[in-house]
C-alpha cells in the first residue's frame, strides 16, 4: 500500500479528484498539479497520488490553438459540480518523445477542471476535428 | 463476452435503461455494414471503440513524470506554431482563466 496515499485525501486543499480516473488509468483518482520550471501557467505537471510513477504534462489549449473550443455537456458540469462554462478550465495532455518536434497534444479527451470544487474529468469529444495526437510543431 | 443474434429492428437492452437497436443491415460477409441505434442516459459514454481505445493508448504513452519540459517546447508557448488564425477575443477569455 502506498504511504502517500494513506495520509492524502479529499480534504487535502491541494488534491484533485477525478471521479472516473483517466481513460487507461480508472483506479487512479487523487492527483496534485505541480508547476514545471518555466511553465508558467501554461503548462503543469498532473500528478498521482496513489501511484508516483503516473504523471502527465498538461498545456493550456487556447496558446496553441486559439480557436480549440470543446463542447463541455450539461452532465459534465454536473459531474464537476460547475454552475456554468465560466467555472471550468480546460487543458490538454502532452506527449512529449524523444524528439520535440514530434511532440503532441491530445484535443480530443480533454481534462476538464473545477478549480473550486477540486474535480476533474477527462472526457471523449464526439467533435472529430479534434485529433487525439494533434502535433504542435509543423512537422 | 455475451455473444447474442439479432435480426433487422431487433434490440438488446443492457440494464435498466441502455438499448441498442439494430436498424439498418447492408451487404455481406466482411463487407457487411450495419447501423446500430443506442439510447442511453446522458451522463453514460457511448463510444467507436476506436476512439476510446486510441485515446487510452495515447493517456498510456503521455503517463510518465517529466522533470522538466524541453526548451523548445517553452519556447513554443510563447510564439506559437499555431495552425489556425488567431483568435484575440478567445484567447483573452481563455487567457484570464487560471
Amino acid at each position: 500500500m502506498n504511504e502517500t496515499a494513506a495520509t492524502v485525501s479529499t480534504a487535502d486543499a491541494n488534491v484533485i479528484e477525478f471521479e472516473s480516473g483517466l481513460f487507461g488509468f480508472p483506479h487512479l483518482k487523487l492527483f496534485i498539479i505541480g508547476e514545471v520550471p518555466g511553465g508558467g501557467d501554461i503548462f503543469k505537471q498532473l500528478l498521482s497520488v496513489e501511484q508516483p510513477d503516473v504523471g502527465f504534462t498538461l498545456a493550456m489549449p487556447n496558446v496553441f490553438f486559439p480557436d480549440y473550443l470543446p463542447a463541455v455537456s450539461e452532465e459534465d458540469l454536473k459531474a464537476l459540480e460547475a454552475g456554468s462554462l465560466d467555472d471550468v478550465v480546460i487543458m490538454v495532455i502532452v506527449t512529449v518523445p524523444r524528439a520535440v518536434k514530434e511532440a503532441t497534444v491530445n484535443l480530443r479527451a480533454p481534462l476538464l477542471f473545477n478549480p473550486y470544487t477540486r474535480k476533474a474529468r477527462q472526457v471523449i469529444l464526439a467533435d472529430e476535428r479534434y485529433a487525439v495526437r494533434q502535433r504542435l510543431f509543423k512537422g | 463476452m455475451l455473444v447474442l443474434t439479432r435480426r433487422l429492428n431487433e434490440s438488446i437492452i443492457i440494464g435498466d435503461n441502455i438499448e441498442i437497436k439494430v436498424l439498418m443491415v447492408r451487404g455481406s460477409g466482411d463487407q457487411a455494414v450495419i447501423r446500430l441505434g443506442i439510447s442511453a442516459p446522458k451522463q453514460v459514454t457511448v463510444l467507436r471503440k476506436e476512439v476510446y481505445d486510441e485515446v487510452v493508448a495515447a493517456n498510456r504513452q503521455a503517463a510518465q513524470v517529466t522533470p522538466a519540459i524541453p526548451a523548445e517546447l517553452l519556447a513554443a508557448a510563447v510564439m506559437p506554431a499555431a495552425e489556425e488564425a488567431p483568435n484575440t477575443k478567445t484567447q483573452a477569455k481563455r487567457g484570464a482563466r487560471k
